[in-house]
């Protein structure tokens, strides 16, 4: 991302952005509540077009692509809130992560899916639930899931960890650590910043849509200002 | 006694389809389109026009008509909502009522106001015990199950369904996961289109052929669709059949001629006491 | 001529008040009024009725005013909770419903017959001949009332709260303010102004039936608010005097346009009004005037 400013209405969050994930990186973004960090999530994946700047994707231009044109160029996303279809059952919310983005020399639907439920073992007994009523954790499984099944190269994740419990969420993080092993570059957005930056590479952080510190992940968790302002002091 | 429930059976199919097509677009563009009825109308004056002025029989100038009426709606979207997509529900509403009158117009500037009729075969009514039942009826019947059944099939297994389903859901969501909302759009206009046009042929072999035909149906369609919970395609066809028999019913009690009133009072109670529709989640109507 | 004038005046007049109304209630309440030609129509009817019944028209236009304001109130009551499209459609089935009370219950409305003899307020006031002119002279004074009446009302207070609401009902809500009531109030004082419109209507042509009363009423008050710019009472009146002028006076073309009957003409009519009015939303979406507030706001942010 170079110089990305963007908003909405045409009144700016984020003024002048700049960062990079290197292939097979994981990044994560944090900041306080209000920062920008969504808004540079959906300006990333293109459901919002910034004001200016670019967005480029390996080599390529992509800041006039649409949300689904990037998805068909391996960035697959799990936004903050709304992160499933509700009113769809489980295995459908699978299908459609699939079918819309998967190229024809993927791999078969029927072994994406083992292969993604081999992850997630929890929601196996699930397919056939409407995702809706599934509780909160479950349904941020259920969210990564259909954002895997296409088998991304770029996963770009808001908040995995909102909402739910301490122990789902190391779960949840041994995960995505897994898939970061598989290859799979990872641009993070998260509000447990212990748990997010230990799983990083890079760390950036994001204050008033503005980048205040951007440096190995190691680095930035052992900022004192950091530290004193996202750890609680510890 | 038998014989109303077959009536408001056959008014609530009537009235399924432009239902489903009005909720079917407000599901995924979230404007609810006051043309509908207009729609109606127009389709049924295209069928017209194959079956009475070029001599086809009413299935072929039916399957025509549809065809030809489903890619008007299209252009009708690409000229007149598209360009509005991003102003919000109430302008697209007031746009949709210049497009009413509009299409209205058209129809009476070249086939006037009085009444036609199809030529089709006339048939003696069929009797079941002491219940009648005429072969407009019938056709009714058949068209609207199978039409039904095709979209039902569309809406749950397959991919078009999925694509149409995801976007009424989640537009943001859906457009991640790779999908293009202004395809969907047309599919959506579509299929709209092809409904609208097979329930006025339903409508005109009913009654008439008319200008006001549509207009005279708008706003119990709007109340089917209130009543599945507007954005809930499938949904509307039970509002509808709710609906087309409780206006039989009520023909107990009041004159005929007041069956816009029991739509509009069923309308009413319903938006006080339960405005996401009688068949719709809470979650739905948001 | 000054008579094909004088008479399109009139009905320019009375459609300019009908716009106004829907000014205040679409343009800077944010409510869609679909069923307006319903309240147009009841006030038509409580009018002629009330003055072919011997009360003073005067008198009857003030009853007919206040019936259609508490009907307004009533059906805005019913569906504010919910989002504009409801009450666009509960509205358009309260007018529909309104038109098949008026045409079947003819012990009280005379149905189909429609209402004959009414007699137009003030008629002794004008020299023999000059009626037609006086009527203009005092429909225009009602537009130039209401009209000074809605200005202040939007530089009040009240205006003020009322533009909130339809931008952003969550905070007028938070401040404390109850959103339904302004809606309600908002909407009666339409339906009031409908019912003067109404009723001048009914005075104008001296006779009133259920066919005199369509969709189409409702079309040209959105058609005035579109081009007049929503929320500006000056761009309404002037493109009610201007546009619906046009359109109006189209009728008299007939006879200068060969081969075309009266349906076909007002089928064109009507047809450029619908193209209209989705061209204008498209291309001119702030129509050609200017809502007061900006005034206002000028103003205000000179004073810092
Ligand atoms: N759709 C929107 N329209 C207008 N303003 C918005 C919209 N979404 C967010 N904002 C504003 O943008 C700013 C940044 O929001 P954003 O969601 O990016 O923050 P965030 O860092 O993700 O916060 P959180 O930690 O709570 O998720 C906020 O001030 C918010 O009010
Ligand atoms: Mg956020």
């Amino acid at each position: 991302m170079r110089d990305v400013v963007a908003g909405y209405g045409g009144h700016p969050i984020l003024h002048g952005v700049s960062f990079s994930v290197r292939a097979g990186e994981t990044l994560v973004v944090v900041g306080p509540n209000g920062s920008g960090k969504s808004t540079l999530m959906k300006t990333a994946v293109g459901l919002l077009r910034p004001i200016s700047g670019q967005v480029l994707f390996g080599e390529a231009n992509v800041t006039t692509l649409g949300a689904p044109a990037r998805a068909a160029r391996g960035l697959a996303n799990v936004p903050q809130e709304a992160n499933i279809f509700r009113n769809m059952t489980v295995l459908e919310n699978l299908q459609v992560g699939y079918e819309f983005v998967a190229s024809h020399s993927a791999p078969s639907f029927g072994k994406r899916l083992d292969a993604v439920l081999d992850l997630f073992p929890e929601i196996r007994a699930k397919l056939r639930s409407t995702a809706g009523y599934l509780s909160g954790g479950q349904r941020q499984m259920v969210a990564m899931a259909a954002a895997l099944m296409p088998e991304p190269s770029v996963l770009a994740l808001d908040e995995p960890s909102a909402g739910l419990s301490p122990r789902n969420a190391e779960i949840l993080f041994e995960v995505i650590g897994r898939v970061a092993a598989s290859g799979v570059t990872l641009l993070i957005v998260e509000q447990n910043t212990r748990l997010g930056l230990g799983a990083a590479d890079h760390g950036v952080v994001l204050v008033g849509g503005r980048i205040r510190l951007a440096a190995p992940a190691a680095e930035v968790l052992a900022d004192p200002d950091i530290r004193r302002l996202y750890l609680g002091g510890a | 006694m038998g014989q109303l429930l077959v009536n408001g059976i056959v008014a609530g199919l009537l009235l399924a389809l432009p239902a489903l097509a009005l909720s079917l677009t407000f599901s995924v563009l979230r404007f609810a389109n006051y043309a509908v009825g207009s729609y109606l109308s127009c389709g049924a004056y295209l069928v017209y026009i194959g079956n009475v002025v070029l001599g086809m029989p009413l299935w072929l100038a039916a399957s025509a008509g549809a065809a030809l009426f489903a890619v008007i709606a299209v252009g009708i979207d690409w000229l007149a909502y598209r360009p509005l997509r991003d102003r919000g529900g109430v302008t697209l509403l007031v746009a949709s009522m210049g497009v009413a009158i509009a299409l209205e117009n058209v129809i009476r500037f070249f086939a006037g106001n009085l009444p036609r009729a199809y030529n089709v075969p006339v048939a003696r009514p069929m009797r079941f015990g002491d219940i009648r039942l005429n072969h407009e009826q019938l056709t009714i019947l058949v068209a609207v199950f199978a039409a039904l059944a095709v979209v039902w099939i569309i809406f749950r297994f397959t991919r078009l369904g999925r694509m149409m389903r995801a976007v009424a859901d989640n537009p943001d969501l859906a457009a991640v996961r790779g999908i293009s909302r202004s395809r969907v759009v047309a599919y959506v206009w579509l299929i709209a289109g092809m409904l609208t046009t097979l329930s006025g042929v339903l409508v005109g072999l009913d009654a008439n052929v008319e200008p006001q035909m549509g207009w005279t149906y708008l706003l119990p369609v709007f109340t089917a669709a209130i009543l599945g919970g507007i954005a809930n395609p499938m949904a509307a066809v039970a509002g509808a059949l709710t609906l087309g028999l409780a206006e039989e019913l009520a023909t107990l009690v009041m004159p005929v001629h007041y069956r816009m009133i029991v739509t509009f009072l069923v309308m009413v109670a319903l938006l006080l006491v339960r405005p996401w529709g009688l068949f719709g989640t809470r979650w739905v109507t948001k | 001529m000054t008579v094909y004038l004088i008479a399109t005046l009139t009905l320019v007049a009375i459609a300019a008040l009908a716009g106004l109304a829907l000014n205040l209630q679409w343009g800077m309440g944010g409510l869609v009024n679909f069923g307006l030609f319903g309240f147009y129509m009841l006030g038509a009817y409580i009018a002629g009725l009330l003055t072919v019944q011997g009360l003073p028209p005067l008198v009857a236009l003030g009853v007919a005013m206040l019936g259609v304001a508490a009907l307004s109130a009533l059906s805005a009551l019913i569906s504010v909770r919910l989002s504009e499209d409801y009450l666009a459609i509960v509205t358009l089935g309260f007018a529909e419903c309104l038109r098949l009370v008026i045409s079947y219950e003819g012990w009280l409305t005379r149905g189909m017959l429609g209402v004959s003899g009414i007699e137009r307020p003030l008629q002794a006031w004008w020299p023999r001949g000059w009626g037609d002119t006086g009527f203009l002279l005092l429909a225009l004074l009602a537009v130039l009332i209401v009209y000074t009446v809605l200005q202040a009302l939007a530089r009040s207070p009240f205006g003020r709260l009322v533009r909130a609401t339809r931008d952003d009902p969550g905070v007028v809500e938070a401040l404390g303010k109850s959103v339904l009531g302004v809606r309600v109030r908002v909407f009666a004082i339409g339906g009031a102004i409908l019912g003067l419109a109404g009723s001048l209507h009914a005075f104008y042509y001296s006779y009133i039936d259920p066919t005199q009363f369509g969709p189409i009423i409702t079309a040209y008050a959105f058609m005035a608010v579109v081009v007049g710019g929503r929320g500006s009472n000056r761009g309404v009146v002037a493109s009610a005097f201007t546009l619906i002028f046009l359109l109006e006076g189209s009728r008299f073309l007939i006879d200068l346009v060969p081969g075309l009957g009266a349906s076909e003409l007002a089928a064109i009519r009507l047809f450029l009004v619908g193209v209209g009015l989705v061209a204008l939303l498209i291309f001119k979406p702030d129509g050609f005037g200017r809502e007061p507030r900006s005034a206002l706001a000028d103003k205000t942010s000179s004073r810092f």
